[in-house]
């Protein structure tokens, strides 16, 4: 199992949900992982890369196809592909190792320039799906019809979570976890999971959320060690 | 800081713990580095230098012995301190802390097994060449 990773240049995405009927994200993300090879970029995938919980078979294979040959020509360039599992892809943890002929892991910090930053998908601390976990994968596969009335209810869901910290005089559970991690010996956190993209400064350090490719389609820069949310825009426009 | 956590900040060359004394605490390096040595036949041996992200004194914590290494700060560092509360703590509500532990530990004991393994060869080659021909 790999943990540590050293990468002077990594983009970082997460919550792709390919397979999900309301994902938009394939095409943007062939091209946005073409980008990433002809830049020589490596790419972390941080968590929910694949839907497990709210898809069909026939969706998922034809999603997931283009995007995992992308990820392979990436791979043959020279360039390292990262694979962190999160909570709609654990299911899928083994088969991915052999799909994609690269490393899974739980989490990664990687050493850039001079920084170290922690990477994780960030489920292990949604209050939900810690404390209720049956009745959180209930919860998901019931919001996969919900999706198909609004397009993006995970960054509702975490809305709403947000709201309650603040009504008990709390900060969102992301960011406290992120501070936690921070109080580590990281300059930088990088989660996913609540779907909402954010750049934010706490007690202990930075704090970046690199969103989701189920509608938006932003994504994280780490450069020599300074570290960056970015919004992809079709570089052929 | 959350639950017992403490913070701690120590100058260069400033000791932190000593081998042989009592401690129930271990440290995460923040910022900064820590030397860890061990006095043995009558020379201080570094063992290994750390640095932020890293953490020593776990073994006093986990076995509640005395410390078996010296630790020393190399330019300002700044720790976390947690003790036996603080690490149970720590490990409920930040739990790839514990897999890291892990990952470290490993690596630690691949390392001394390395080293044990060159040890046990260089002194078999020694005894070789005592031997009379």
């Amino acid at each position: 199992m790999i943990i540590d990773a050293d990468e002077d240049r990594l983009f970082v995405i997460s919550d792709l949900h390919l397979g999900n009927p309301s994902s938009t994200a394939r095409s943007r993300l062939v091209e946005f992982l073409e980008y990433a090879r002809l830049t020589g970029t490596s790419v972390c995938v941080n968590g929910d890369g694949f839907e497990m919980l709210q898809t069909s078979f026939s969706r998922l294979s034809s999603d997931a196809v283009p995007v995992l040959n992308a990820l392979k020509r990436l791979m043959r360039d020279g360039n390292r592909v990262y694979y962190l599992v999160g909570n709609h892809d654990i299911s899928l943890e083994h088969f991915l190792e052999d799909w994609l002929f690269t490393q899974i892991a739980p989490f990664l910090n990687v050493t850039s320039g001079e920084a170290r930053i922690r990477i994780e998908h960030g489920h292990l601390y949604d209050p939900w799906f810690v404390r209720y976990p049956k009745s959180y994968e209930l919860g998901a596969r019931a919001l996969g019809l919900a999706l198909l009335v609004h397009p993006d209810v995970y960054s509702a869901y975490a809305r709403v979570q947000a709201r309650g910290a603040a009504r008990r005089k709390g900060d969102p559970p992301d960011e406290v976890a992120a501070d936690m991690l921070l109080s580590r010996g990281f300059d930088t956190v990088i989660f996913g999971h609540t779907h909402n993209a954010c750049d934010v400064h706490l007690a202990n350090g930075h704090y970046v959320n690199s969103g989701n490719w189920l509608r938006g389609s932003s994504y994280v820069v780490i450069d020599h060690g300074k570290v960056e949310l970015k919004k992809w825009e079709s570089w052929r426009q | 800081m959350r639950s017992g956590e403490t913070e701690k900040a120590v100058a260069d060359g400033e000791t932190i713990v000593r081998v042989g004394d009592a401690g129930a605490e271990m440290y995460v390096i923040k910022t900064g580095r820590v030397r860890i040595s061990r006095p043995m036949a009558g020379r201080d041996v570094v063992l290994s230098e750390l640095g932020p992200g890293d953490f020593f004194g776990e073994m006093s914590l986990l076995e509640s012995l005395p410390r078996d290494a010296d630790a020393v700060a190399v330019g300002e560092t700044r720790l976390l301190v947690l003790n036996a509360g603080s690490l149970l703590v720590r490990l409920r509500r930040d739990p790839t802390f514990a897999l890291e532990m892990l990952h470290r530990l490993s690596g630690r004991v691949r390392t001394l097994n390395a080293e044990l393994e060159k040890a046990l060869s260089d002194a078999a080659t020694d005894s070789a060449t005592e031997l009379p021909s």
